[in-house]
């Protein structure tokens, strides 16, 4: 452990924590005026250029509002829980690589914050965490509606943390390792690699589609379609917002939550939409791997740019992705949650499952 | 090691069950499932089974690895819970019917429950032992609580549930320790470790220096400390406990964890100072399912309890078998005398429970091959004597639990003689009057402890069998000496009385052909 | 004092320290939430042991779980303060006290007579062992048939689920 290992360290979390938190306030900002544009309005537009200071307004505006806790209230849980949501939200990203190794101070560094080679359970043991954010927060709120919206939340991510595992596994399997940066890796190949396998009569795809980089997304259409659907679940996002669901719960679990505690839950909200985010892109779209770059002769300092280039531009798209669902999409009603989550997710991730075995199987 | 095709011949009549078990599943989720089918198909499994496990009597093998020791004794006790199994599924039928409880989930518990037993008489693994123990009393406590809407089934399934966890903790914890101080879960390995580990010596065949580090050795240990290391198979398979150390605290330490794995097993046994569930459960369960639990779980415990005691400790254990003629002179004395008090016929057989434990533990502690066939024979006894028993309860049971007092039965002989002469039959035979089955299974286990220098526990045995001649023998003088309206309510179903029957005609084949 | 045993010893009486905390709280949601924390110093113990699946398993399935199912009933049933339940001193509660005492200095008796064991053989192999890859393999080789087993026993657990909780018999 020497020094400047530490150093790297401090560093590289330094540019993750900047990077999530300057990116959730940016999100906070362009889902308003996503939404605005949806819904033909305007959105904020006064503070700044276009509107661009607004989060930062907010900010000082939530920093500056008085803290109530209701009297009634758990005083220790209830200002513990905003500080579990937040701390797992900027944590999760530790073990996601959003670059190639770079060379910098005469070094290859590797872009991950923590390099352990159990990256994927890390992250399935850090939502799992996730839950008593909200949970707890709605029960020591001391108000039905908040303590409807924790119950709520800790049913609905209970349900969706299943399949969510569940459609990892497929990936796990493909990749045979569970650290993300060796599972970014494995899709760098071009698709025609694990096409000359193929029966001799789809023989024929191997010009139309062996081009495409070897993405699992192609491997595991199902996982993740699934894998992205719970994530959605796993974010408290529309469809799947029930815990706030304002026109039954008031606000839900935050309904009791003031200034910047209540900061804080909305900042994990969009902190985790990044995290999740790059989990996809990481798991299912390879990461920061971007087709043919290697061919375009470009220095391996400015190619490792790139390559964190490609990893923003896709977690960018996948967030507006998400943005757009929430405003275009009706929320469940909670027994069509229930029902998707355990009816249909769980038999699907576990066909999933069944079906990646045997493919490998007869792969081999 | 793993996986071969012959482990599934070998386990023939274990995946028998396991496959029933999930059809039976299937058919009840598929609309089409109706409780008659699920009965049917579970019957028949369990014949299925048995037949598998009467023809594989002779073959003696390991599988699995190790796994598993299957032959002449695990098929035995496969034999004993098949039996039971049916019996308790012929018995139940009418039972739940009048109750408005008629559902699979009762025969899939059972199955489920008599998977968990095949496991633990042909384990030879501590993890199976455990496992097996698990599998049979989550099914076991769900049974206890199956009429969910009376309170006392309720009150019976909390308590097996809580007090069994509780059980659970101890064999899990022994069985910890035990791994830690012989470096193996395996009964083989144990068992050649055991004499070594019992006498506070080093190991055998591993008395090495090599392989640890300097420090020790130069960290001036005493002179009695001598490293003891495992068998290369051990560390080898990945899995190594207490590599090295003084063997005198690995004796300790293995001492500790075989008394906590006793004490986990006692309770399954329901033996004495462990026993204080046995008289709620077993009153608040459904009657058929008393029986099982009375019947096949108990079995099933003894089977575990004899593999524990004969291949994983051996025979060389003067502490443990003094241990265990404690727990049974105890068993013995406190069932037989607090069962005289009892008015409710579930409760008496309850405390008969719990002293036939004590007369089987007492085969155990004698340690020898008598011993081990002696409680294998009387386990075959005590299981048919005591199901026909709990048979004729649940024919007289009903609603309200009024019943179920002795007193209830008086004039039954007048009105159903039959009846009431398969239960005479019955308590004679638990009661231990030649020549039936319960006679002969005294028989041995007491001849077992004399031959282990154990007359006293042998002494005991015969005078609380003779208090138990008291409140057995009641039980007959009741039905046909006072005058009295025992009815039955309704018919009588034709599977219990089928199952009346094979019980009745094993109590006395085994009486007469021993 | 190595690194490992301060953290050792930290995460030790972390773990004794809150499990006390969850028997004596009388607030269930508080005591739940000690739990929580016992299960996290005890993760930690089994990350300090090179167990990083273990570790990582008791975070996902004890703490992330069970203990949300945990709170979430504590919730539904909103127990507030069991203060109304506490019984006072009887009897029994003297004699169990006492024979639990008996039980604590046996234990002690036994593993403090000793010298402490060494690990020798496990040494550099204990990385290897709390691996992934080498869970797997055990299971699906050696441990085959308890994995299998520990199937048919959730099985069963979940039939026994619906026995008791189904809101309607048909």
């Amino acid at each position: 452990m020497d020094t400047t290992f530490v150093l790297l360290s401090i560093a590289k979390i330094a540019v993750v924590w900047g990077g999530v938190l300057t990116g959730a306030a940016i999100l906070v900002l362009a889902e308003r005026r996503i939404s605005a544009w949806i819904q033909n309005r305007l959105g904020p537009n006064r503070v700044g250029p276009f509107g661009l200071l607004q989060s930062a307004a907010d900010v000082v505006k939530l920093l500056f509002k008085e803290d109530i806790v209701p009297t009634a209230a758990n005083r220790f849980v209830h200002d513990f829980a905003p500080m579990i949501s937040i701390t797992v939200a900027l944590t999760t990203f530790a073990v996601i690589p959003f670059g190639d190794t770079i060379e910098a101070f005469g070094q290859n560094v590797k872009l991950i914050v923590a390099d352990v080679n159990i990256g994927m359970l890390y992250i399935l043991a850090l939502t799992g965490i996730g839950v008593y954010g909200i949970t707890l927060a709605g029960w020591s709120s001391n108000n039905k509606y908040s303590l409807l919206g924790g119950l709520r939340s800790s049913a609905q991510l209970i349900s969706y943390e299943l399949s969510m595992g569940l459609s990892i596994i497929g990936v796990i399997m493909i990749s045979g390792t569970l650290r993300l940066d060796e599972v970014v890796m494995h899709q760098t190949a071009p698709l025609a690699h694990s096409m000359q396998k193929l029966p001799s009569w789809l023989q024929w795809l191997i010009p139309v589609a062996g081009w495409l980089p070897s993405w699992n997304v192609f491997f595991q259409p199902i996982g993740f379609i699934t894998f992205v659907v719970a994530s959605f679940a796993e974010t408290n996002r529309l469809p799947f917002d029930l815990p706030e669901a304002e026109p039954e719960l008031v606000g839900g679990y935050h309904t009791e939550y003031t200034g910047m505690k209540f900061g804080l839950f909305f900042l994990s909200e969009y902190a985790n939409m990044i995290t999740s985010s790059a989990l996809i892109t990481t798991l299912f779209l390879g990461g920061w791997h971007l087709p043919f770059a290697e061919s375009w002769g470009l220095s391996p300092f400015a190619l490792s740019l790139v390559k964190i280039g490609t990893f923003f531009v896709k977690v960018t798209i996948l967030v507006v992705f998400y943005i757009i669902v929430r405003w275009t999409l009706p929320r469940f009603r909670y027994d069509q949650l229930m029902r998707l989550g355990w009816k249909v997710m769980l038999p699907l991730s576990i066909a999933n499952i069944l079906a990646t075995g045997l493919l490998l199987l007869w792969w081999s | 090691m793993g996986f071969q095709i012959s482990d599934i011949a070998n386990n023939a009549p274990l995946f028998t069950l396991v496959a029933t078990g999930l059809v039976v599943i299937l058919l009840e989720s598929a609309k089409s499932g109706k409780p008659n089918v699920s009965f049917i198909v579970s019957l028949a499994g369990f014949i299925l089974s048995g037949l598998l496990a009467v023809g594989g009597l002779k073959t003696e093998d390991v599988s699995f690895g190790g796994m598993l020791m299957n032959g002449s004794y695990s098929n035995f006790f496969a034999i004993v819970f098949c039996l039971t199994g049916s019996l308790t599924i012929l018995i139940s039928k009418s039972y739940l019917e009048r109750f408005g409880q008629f559902r699979s989930e009762f025969y899939i518990l059972v199955l489920f429950a008599a998977m968990g037993m095949v496991l633990m008489a042909s384990a030879n693994d501590l993890i199976i032992i455990f496992l097996g123990i698990e599998l049979m009393s989550v099914s076991l406590y769900v049974l206890a609580g199956f009429f969910r809407t009376q309170d006392r089934s309720n009150e019976s399934a909390l308590k097996y549930f809580l007090l069994g966890a509780f059980a659970t903790g101890f064999l899990l914890y022994g069985i910890a320790l035990v791994y830690g101080s012989a470096g193996s879960t395996n009964f083989s390995v144990i068992h050649n470790q055991a004499p070594a580990l019992m006498k506070n010596q080093p190991l055998p065949d591993s008395v090495v220096q090599a392989g640890l580090p300097d420090s020790v050795v130069q960290a001036g240990l005493p002179d009695s400390v001598v490293q003891a290391g495992l068998p290369d198979s051990v560390v080898q398979a990945g899995d190594s406990g207490l590599p090295a150390g003084q063997a005198g605290l690995a004796g300790t330490i293995f001492l500790l964890g075989l008394g906590l794995v006793i004490v986990g097993l006692a309770f399954k046994v329901a033996a004495a100072p462990f026993h204080m569930w046995a008289p709620d459960v077993y009153d608040g369960a459904p009657t058929p399912a008393t029986g099982f639990m009375a019947t096949a779980a108990k079995a099933a415990a003894f089977g575990a309890f004899v593999s524990i005691a004969f291949k994983m400790i051996g025979s060389t254990s003067g502490t443990i078998s003094n241990l265990l003629a404690v727990i049974a002179a105890a068993s013995m004395i406190l069932g037989n005398v607090i069962a005289i008090s009892q008015s409710n016929i579930k409760r008496m057989l309850a405390y008969s429970s719990i002293a036939h434990a004590g007369y089987m533990l007492s085969g155990i502690a004698a340690a020898n091959v008598e011993g081990q066939a002696g409680v294998m024979y009387y386990v075959a006894a005590y299981a048919c004597m005591t199901l026909g028993a709990f048979a004729i309860v649940s024919i007289l049971e009903r609603d309200d639990a009024a019943n179920l007092s002795i007193d209830g039965y008086a004039g039954l002989s007048a009105k159903h003689p039959v009846i009431a002469a398969a239960l005479a039959l019955f308590m004679f035979s638990l009661a231990g009057i030649p020549p039936l089955a319960g006679f002969f299974g005294k028989y041995y286990v007491f001849l077992a402890a004399v031959k282990a220098d154990m007359t006293w526990l042998a002494i005991v045995g015969v005078l609380t069998s003779l208090i138990s001649a008291y409140y057995y023998l009641r039980v007959v003088v009741v039905m046909y000496f006072k005058e009295g309206e025992a009815a039955v309510e309704g018919r009588i179903g034709m599977s219990t009385v089928v199952a009346i029957a094979v019980c009745a005609y094993l109590v006395v084949q085994l009486g007469v052909y021993p | 004092m190595t690194i490992e045993s301060i953290l050792f010893y930290v995460l030790s009486a972390g773990a004794v320290g809150s499990a006390l905390f969850v028997v004596s709280r009388r607030n269930p949601v508080v005591a739940a939430l000690w739990l929580i924390f016992n299960f996290f110093c005890l993760a930690g113990l089994y990350l300090s042991l090179h167990a990083q699946f273990i570790a990582v398993i008791q975070i996902i399935v004890y703490a992330g779980a069970i203990m949300v199912l945990f709170l979430f009933v504590i919730m539904l049933l909103n127990l507030g303060d069991e203060r109304r339940l506490v019984e006072g001193v009887t009897p029994r509660k003297v004699v169990g006290g006492i024979l639990s005492i008996a039980v604590l200095v046996e234990l002690w008796y036994v593993f403090l007579g000793t010298p402490s064991i060494q690990h020798a053989a496990l040494g550099n192999r204990a990385t290897e062992i709390g691996t992934v890859e080498h869970i797997g393999a055990q299971l699906f080789t050696k441990f085959l048939l308890p994995f299998e087993v520990t199937s048919l026993l959730l099985t069963a657990a979940i039939v026994g689920a619906i026995v008791l909780a189904k809101r309607k018999l048909d």
